[in-house]
């Protein structure tokens, strides 16, 4: 009963990790960009939920709509005014991440000069509401976190799979040269993958943070969290994440409850260094070689 | 319906291109024939905005698109197909159709050009659902033709579309591009083999050396020695 309790534990922690992995590998399988400010871009959704939710005393149902507008927003504003401008120079992929980077700090030091270092605790979603599964007391927040970072998945992959938008995005990804040749507009592809990718942190942010609390460190802890899951299924691979983010959530919720937390990196590197040993290309690779761009 | 005129191309201060003329009337096949290096391939990217022009204009329809960017080239009608085929390996033969007409003015005609490049390419309608990736050279080439097809372009720019092809292949591929030419799509055709190639149309134009050194048709060609020896080596 307890594994089953822990492995419950593993998936809901594997759910936020996965959104927020596809929202990193998304960016970086369409436009080769390592955003280093994708941390700080959920710090500062959770930052924006709190504002909503405690200094403006909205509803959740108010302030969630709200927050994914803003992350569109600040996600297409982003790529045209820190990355387009970088990206038609020379050396655009040293220069875009180091940029990136940059924004992360200004960012982090903003929310710190705005609203202070403690930490920003959110009301509940669903207070104390558990749910009797075979024995075993769930939370509606931890179901409603696994089911809404699921569906999400599946919905993106749906996108990506069968819209306009979601097969120029794969397009480029595969062949930035060939999309040129179809009459694929980049920079609009960009600014929407950038969008699309800031929701996904946004979502995250919402899940979670109730749970947790906002900080500025919280962001470079996931960020570094859902690198490795990245790096475990494989750069720019959508699919792979969710399965690379149930397995590290799962051993990240055994090696807590048996080790205690400070050991989860060690556990997780120590996978990750195997699975580059057995299988150097990642858990789901890409059958035909990608073009370098 | 094209006019290049003094097109000048160079890489990183390299001249590439230094003097290139042609002037391509709608509904034609125009055959760019020379050897490899010699600026063929440059030529058409050029013309389609993928690298800059250092000099010369190119007007189309009337209108000058010189300095114009790839993607409003490709929204005036010109779309290119590389010889380097540029296809989406890790998506079906299906997908790669279809972004062929991604674009707003294409989406109304997927249909009815889905079938028709089928029409056209029937191997190709076998091979749906495979990647693009799993693709032979001759498979890939044509679905790269059907994919700027599916664009529905006033003109097509192909680049070696029989590189590297067997000799029953590459007779398919020319057999197609008639059949294209002949349904009103203008072709600006880019070959090295003249043998094959200078059967297909009248309007041949020979390139070497980043220039226009002869244009004429298959038998003024062939009965010029000089240009028989200097050019095709025959």
């Amino acid at each position: 009963m307890l594994i089953v309790e822990l492995l419950i534990g593993g998936i809901t922690l594997g759910a936020i990790y996965a959104l927020l992995a596809a929202g990193l590998t998304l960016v970086y399988g369409v436009t080769r960009i390592f955003n280093w400010a994708y941390g700080s871009t959920f710090t500062w959704a959770g930052f924006f939920l709190w504002l909503c939710l405690e200094r403006l005393g909205l509803p959740w149902p108010v302030a969630v709509p709200l927050l994914v507008v803003a992350a569109f927003a600040f996600g297409y504003g982003f790529e045209i005014a820190v990355i387009r401008p970088l990206r038609r120079k020379s050396e655009w992929q040293t220069t875009t991440m180091l940029a990136t980077l940059g924004v992360a700090m200004v960012m982090d030091n903003l929310a710190v000069w705005v609203l202070g270092s403690q930490r920003k605790t959110l009301p509940q979603i669903m207070q104390g509401s558990t749910v009797s599964i075979g024995g075993l007391n769930v939370s509606y927040h931890d179901i409603a976190i696994i089911v809404v970072g699921i569906l999400s998945i599946v919905l993106l992959d749906l996108f990506l799979r069968h819209s306009w938008s979601g097969l120029r995005m794969r397009a480029i990804a595969q062949d930035q040269d060939g999309a040129c040749m179809v009459g694929i507009r980049h920079d609009r592809v960009f600014a929407n993958v950038f969008a699309l990718s800031t929701i996904l942190a946004a979502v995250a942010a919402m899940l979670i943070t109730p749970k947790t609390s906002v900080t500025i460190e919280g962001g470079w802890q996931v960020f570094i969290k859902a690198f490795v899951v990245v790096s475990f299924a494989g750069m720019g691979n959508v699919r792979g994440v969710l399965l690379a983010a149930f397995i590290l959530g799962a051993i990240e919720a055994l090696v807590t409850w048996f080790m205690g937390s400070l050991w989860v990196y060690v556990y997780w590197l120590a996978a990750f260094l195997l699975l580059t040993l057995i299988r150097p290309q990642g858990l789901l690779p890409s059958k035909f070689v990608r073009r370098q761009v | 319906m094209l006019k290049i005129d003094r097109l000048a191309v160079g890489y990183g201060g390299t001249p590439v291109l230094t003097d290139v003329s042609l002037h391509i009337e709608k509904g034609s096949l125009a055959l760019v024939i020379g050897p490899n290096g010699h600026g063929k391939s440059t030529m058409l990217k050029a013309l389609c905005g993928l690298i800059p022009k250092t000099g010369g204009t190119v007007t189309f329809d009337g209108r000058d698109i010189t300095r114009a960017r790839a993607t409003d080239i490709f929204d005036q009608g010109i779309v290119y197909v590389s010889e380097l085929r540029n296809l989406f390996n890790e998506m079906t033969v299906r997908e790669n159709i279809r972004l062929g007409a991604q674009s707003r003015a294409a989406q109304p005609h997927l249909v009815e050009r889905f079938d028709m490049v089928l029409a056209l390419f029937p191997r190709l309608g076998e091979r749906l659902d495979t990647m693009a990736g799993a693709l032979s050279g001759g498979e890939a080439r044509m679905l790269a033709i059907a994919r700027g097809i599916m664009a529905g372009p006033a003109l097509l720019a192909l680049d070696e579309p029989t590189l590297g092809m067997a000799p029953v292949m590459r007779a398919e591929v020319f057999a197609k591009i008639i059949e294209i030419n002949r349904s009103g799509m203008t072709i600006l055709l880019v070959e090295q083999d003249f043998t094959n190639s200078a059967r297909l149309t009248d309007d041949i134009h020979i390139l070497e050396n980043g220039r226009i050194v002869f244009e004429g048709s298959r038998e003024a060609i062939l009965a010029n020695d000089a240009v028989r020896n200097a050019y095709l080596g025959l």
